[in-house]
């Protein structure tokens, strides 16, 4: 199945400019559905307050890569830690971030998770694609801390259960 | 739809977490001081410690909980204090005396600010731009608010 999604801007701070991934055929973006799902859910208050200060300070003193775990190839998509609580987001550049979305880590890895996997095989897809739309500056490129160009991409469902395999 | 934003939320989250994630970060931040000057890296610090190099990258990502022992078993096999408690910190603190702008004086940053104070240490050239202020060599400024002799 072929899914649509767009990279947008999500909230810019001093040293970081956060973008986020929708699916087109919805309105809710999956960072905003992360944080509507856990903001005032008092099992997890203490973890989804350090995720959102980490992300507040980031915001302030730029992404440095040490706090990025690497995962794959190109893409720093890592897992924000707070308890059991994750955030699942890529790292463009020091002062680029593309949040994706999160929840409650109950199993050993993410992979073992369908859910949590989706999440992340969502904005690995997500990040190939911006990845690759570079290598192309015609569509798309980085400027002053933006994200400039085409930002749509299509995402074959299918494609991603292959590369999970790999 | 609610509108959110990391900002405004941020503004809610207890000072005990604010000051855990500062402390945290700032902690990783020194250690990864201390390696580069050591000329090692975080597989250098994991095999000391006899950890996997990821459980060295969990601790460095800025939300992690150091505990007492885990700073001690660091301080240890890097033979260097990465936290000093005031009472300590203020054994090394001198004073920076208003300076001639563009002049260079041979005095050190701690890298540490509590309470308005920047605990400088012998040792490291600073360019003084202002009386009031210094700039690091990386150009990280630092406020001198108070001096001590």
């Amino acid at each position: 199945m072929k899914r649509k999604i767009v990279i947008e801007l999500y909230e810019q701070l001093p040293a970081v400019t956060y973008y986020v991934i929708r699916f087109k055929d919805e309105e809710e973006n999956e960072f905003d559905k992360f944080f509507n799902k856990f903001d005032g859910d008092s099992e997890f208050e203490t973890s989804f307050n350090i995720i959102i200060d980490w992300l507040d300070k980031i915001g302030d003193e730029g992404a440095d890569l040490n706090y990025f775990k690497p995962e794959g190839k190109s893409l720093k998509a890592l897992p924000i830690d707070g308890g059991k609580l994750r955030l699942y987001c890529f790292r463009v550049n020091e002062c680029i971030v593309v949040l994706g979305n999160g929840g409650n880590k109950k199993t050993r890895t993410y992979q073992e998770d369908p859910l949590l996997n989706k999440f992340v095989s969502d904005l690995r897809e997500a990040g190939r694609h911006l990845w690759n739309r570079f290598n192309n500056t015609t569509k798309a490129s980085i400027h002053n801390c933006a994200l400039l160009g085409n930002l749509e991409f299509e995402i074959d469902t299918e494609k991603l259960k292959s590369d999970e395999k790999k | 739809m609610k509108k959110n934003s990391i900002r405004e939320r941020a503004k809610k989250v207890p000072a005990e977490i604010k000051s855990m994630v500062s402390r945290s970060m700032a902690t990783a931040k020194e250690i990864n001081k201390i390696l580069e000057r050591q000329g090692k890296n975080q597989r250098d610090l994991a095999n000391m410690l006899g950890k996997k190099e990821s459980e060295i990258s969990k601790w460095m990502r800025g939300t992690h909980n150091f505990t007492y022992l885990t700073i001690c078993k660091i301080e240890n096999v890097l033979g260097e204090r990465i936290i000093l408690l005031p009472e300590e910190a203020i054994q090394n603190i001198y004073i920076l005396t208003p300076i001639k702008s563009d002049s260079e004086q041979t005095i050190c940053i701690k890298n540490t600010q509590e309470k308005g104070y920047t605990f400088i240490e012998k040792g490291k050239k600073l360019k003084i731009e202002q009386s009031t202020s210094v700039t690091q060599d990386t150009g990280n400024k630092l406020q001198i608010l108070e001096c001590f002799n």
